[in-house]
């Protein structure tokens, strides 16, 4: 496989949430906000391809009966070290996805690169590996955050958990209605919800269907 | 049985080197995660008392004694830090009381709770109900009505846990 059809394959193809639904506890638990989505993502993103790498290197030394422990000994390093980072250089973000961030350690879709490619392949194809199904994986939760973000307040912030600058909105409905009408006050809060997050995965992933139904079609 | 050593320790290298590496980043990161734990609690207490300056704590036997002064050194109050376990995780409280033996505020510093629980007790209908109360009066019979039992009673507890010691110290 060419390594560009190596990197891009996780971002929408082998998307790992909307194709494999792996990793669905922090893509139905952090996507409330487009920010804390995209901060999940770029830590996994980090974990994903580190322990890719460390695994792939490693591969010839760890015997059969250790490999499952030993790819889990790796991944909560890099997890923890995360943890770790994002405590000290995103604090706002830490605090916002508490637990998820050591939940991390036991998402399926790093596991499972590890088991699947990492440890059969090449060190330079398990990082492209990790770091495409990575940015696939943040793909996924951006779009689940924004969905949810826009329809529970009308509006997609930044700089509120991310280390991104001043506070502001990417978008808002209110540059579109002016006045003194807050759409945020007519937000649909239960898509801030985790009940939310179960409807707005749902009709995303029957939106994909009715697309690959309709170009299987064509 | 070599072979069964020789993978025991090939397992204890990776642990060991997984240990060397947060080591170094603990090592790296630790000041900084201090410091912005400080701050998080600095920013509680001057949810409680306002004019927050600076604080003196005495740590005592499950619970911590916090003096609050203002800009001019003067005693604005205590706030009392108490935290306690129960079947849904660990919650750790923040009391303040003026020098009136008045409950200022109540205030959560940690809050392991299930999250549709924690959000039961963590709002100012819930907390709101101790403010203004003495500290010399009984929490015991407390309204925890609030759909999520375990927690509002162990936050009861805790605020009478700690209205007691400072009736104590006082």
């Amino acid at each position: 496989m060419k390594r560009k059809q190596l990197l891009t394959r996780g971002f929408f193809k082998e998307n790992p949430i909307f194709v494999f639904l792996l990793g669905m506890c922090p893509a139905l638990a952090v996507t409330s906000t487009f920010e804390t989505s995209l901060g999940m993502g770029v830590l996994v993103i980090f974990v994903l391809t580190c322990s890719n790498i460390v695994i792939s290197l490693v591969k010839g030394f760890i015997p059969e009966q250790i490999k499952i422990p030993s790819f889990i000994v790796i991944i909560a390093t890099f997890v923890t070290l995360v943890a770790m980072f994002t405590e000290a250089y995103a604090f706002e973000l830490y605090e916002s996805l508490g637990v998820f961030i050591p939940l991390i350690v036991v998402n399926c879709l790093i596991l499972g690169r590890a088991e699947a490619f990492a440890s059969k392949n090449s060190v330079a194809d398990s990082a492209i590996d990790g770091f495409g199904m990575g940015v696939g994986f943040t793909i996924g939760l951006s779009i689940i955050g924004i969905v949810r973000e826009l329809l529970a307040t009308g509006q997609i912030a930044y700089g509120v958990y991310l280390p991104l600058g001043e506070p502001g909105f990417l978008f808002n409905l209110n540059w579109f209605i002016g006045g003194d009408f807050n759409i945020a006050d007519y937000g649909i809060s239960v898509f801030a919800l985790p009940a939310g997050a179960f409807i707005t995965l749902g009709f995303l992933l029957a939106m994909k269907n009715i697309l690959e139904s309709k170009r299987g079609e064509a | 049985m070599k072979n069964k050593l020789l993978i025991g320790l090939k397992l204890f290298v990776i642990a060991a080197l997984s240990g060397l590496a947060l080591y170094g980043v603990n090592e790296l990161t630790e000041d900084t995660i201090i410091e912005n734990r400080i701050k998080r609690e600095e920013a509680k207490y001057a949810l409680i008392f306002p004019d927050y300056y600076r604080n003196e704590k005495t740590p005592d036997e499950g619970i911590t004694q916090i003096a609050i002064y203002d800009e001019e050194d003067n005693l604005l109050g205590y706030i009392y830090s108490a935290g306690a376990n129960n079947d849904y995780g660990s919650i750790t409280v923040l009391v303040g009381v003026n020098d009136m033996n008045e409950i200022v505020k109540v205030e959560f510093a940690s809050l392991n709770q299930t999250p549709s629980y924690a959000s039961k007790v963590n709002n100012d209908s819930f907390l709101g109900r101790f403010v203004g109360n003495s500290t010399s009066d009984s929490y015991l019979d407390f309204d925890v009505k609030v759909g999520a039992t375990y927690s509002a009673t162990t936050t009861r507890d805790l605020v009478e846990f700690i209205s007691k010691y400072h009736e104590g110290v006082e």
